[in-house]
């Protein structure tokens, strides 16, 4: 099992946005694959899939923020 | 490293995105590149928006309609509804952020940066203001950013005013905000060649970022 969390993204920048969710719960994610695009104020990035496996879990709504460190899901 | 700069004149969104798409997959096709990318253009009259698209900050859509205005929605950059056009200096950066310890913080406010000491070298004084994205000029917004990054390689960049017709910005709410635009040419009262803002930018870039210009590949 793994969790995915908001990687550290640089000086000043301390949380995100999630803005949309490339997978479904229940669905299979390969390592590496864009899981979910997260938005700041001035960028849009992607989030990719630490392992291969099953997406448990969406921690996180669309629209909602995150901190640097935070669990955006879990992947079996 | 190298800064390659490809000067692309006056092209469609559609072309310059495309463009950067190539020039995307080159660079994470090839771990041994040794250079980030900017490209330079200018756009006919184009509205754009990013991922989320508020029909609110659209104020004149028959406008867009009768003149012809190119409207390109969905973009993957950050930011709201925009306006790019004739005289708006466009800088598309297509950077390896691998190569720059994938600070992504670090590489907004380097490009902050390049387009105030840009601008200032014209004897126009800037900022940014907390809280409020782009770069600014007497509270008024000069110039705007967003950043698209994909796999540590970034795309999009920012559209600097320099000679705007300003007017087309009330068609839109600009970012989403209740703000002025201004341009470099409003703020001298004077026309400015963008060729020069362009030669100036260049040199911050590479002054900033540490790269040394790529001569074969500049300004073709």
């Amino acid at each position: 099992m793994a969790s995915v969390v908001l990687p550290e993204l640089g000086e000043g920048i301390e949380k995100a946005t999630v803005s949309y969710w490339h997978f479904e719960v229940g669905k299979e994610v390969k390592e590496g694959d864009e899981l979910v695009e997260m938005a700041t104020d001035k960028a849009v990035f992607n989030v990719p899939s630490p392992i291969t496996g099953i997406l448990q879990e969406k921690l996180v709504e669309e629209g909602k923020e995150v901190k640097v460190g935070e669990a955006l899901a879990v992947i079996e | 490293m190298y800064l390659s700069v490809i000067d692309l004149g006056r092209v469609s969104f559609k072309e310059a995105f495309w463009r950067q798409i190539q020039l995307h997959r080159e660079i994470l096709e090839d771990d041994a590149c040794r250079s980030h990318t900017i490209i330079l253009c200018e756009h006919p009259h184009t509205i754009t928006t990013g991922k989320k698209v508020n029909a609110e900050n659209l104020l004149d859509y028959k406008f867009i309609k009768d003149n012809n205005v190119d409207f390109v929605v969905g973009i993957n950059r950050g930011g709201d509804i925009t306006y790019h056009g004739p005289g708006q200096l466009m800088g598309y950066l297509i950077f390896d952020l691998r190569k720059l310890n994938r600070n992504l913080g670090g590489f907004l406010n380097k490009i902050e940066d390049v387009i105030i000491k840009t601008i200032t070298a014209f004897n126009i004084s800037t900022y940014t203001k907390s809280g409020f994205r782009g770069i600014w000029v007497n509270e008024q917004k000069i110039a705007s950013i967003g950043i698209g990054v994909d796999r540590w390689v970034s795309l999009h960049g920012f559209g600097l005013n320099v000679s705007t017709d300003l007017s087309f910005f009330d068609i839109i709410k600009p970012c989403g905000m209740d703000i002025k635009m201004t341009s470099m040419k409003e703020q001298l009262a004077r026309q400015v060649d963008i060729n020069l803002v362009k030669e100036e930018l260049v040199r911050q870039v590479c002054d900033i970022f540490k790269l040394e210009s790529s001569r074969e590949h500049a300004f073709v």
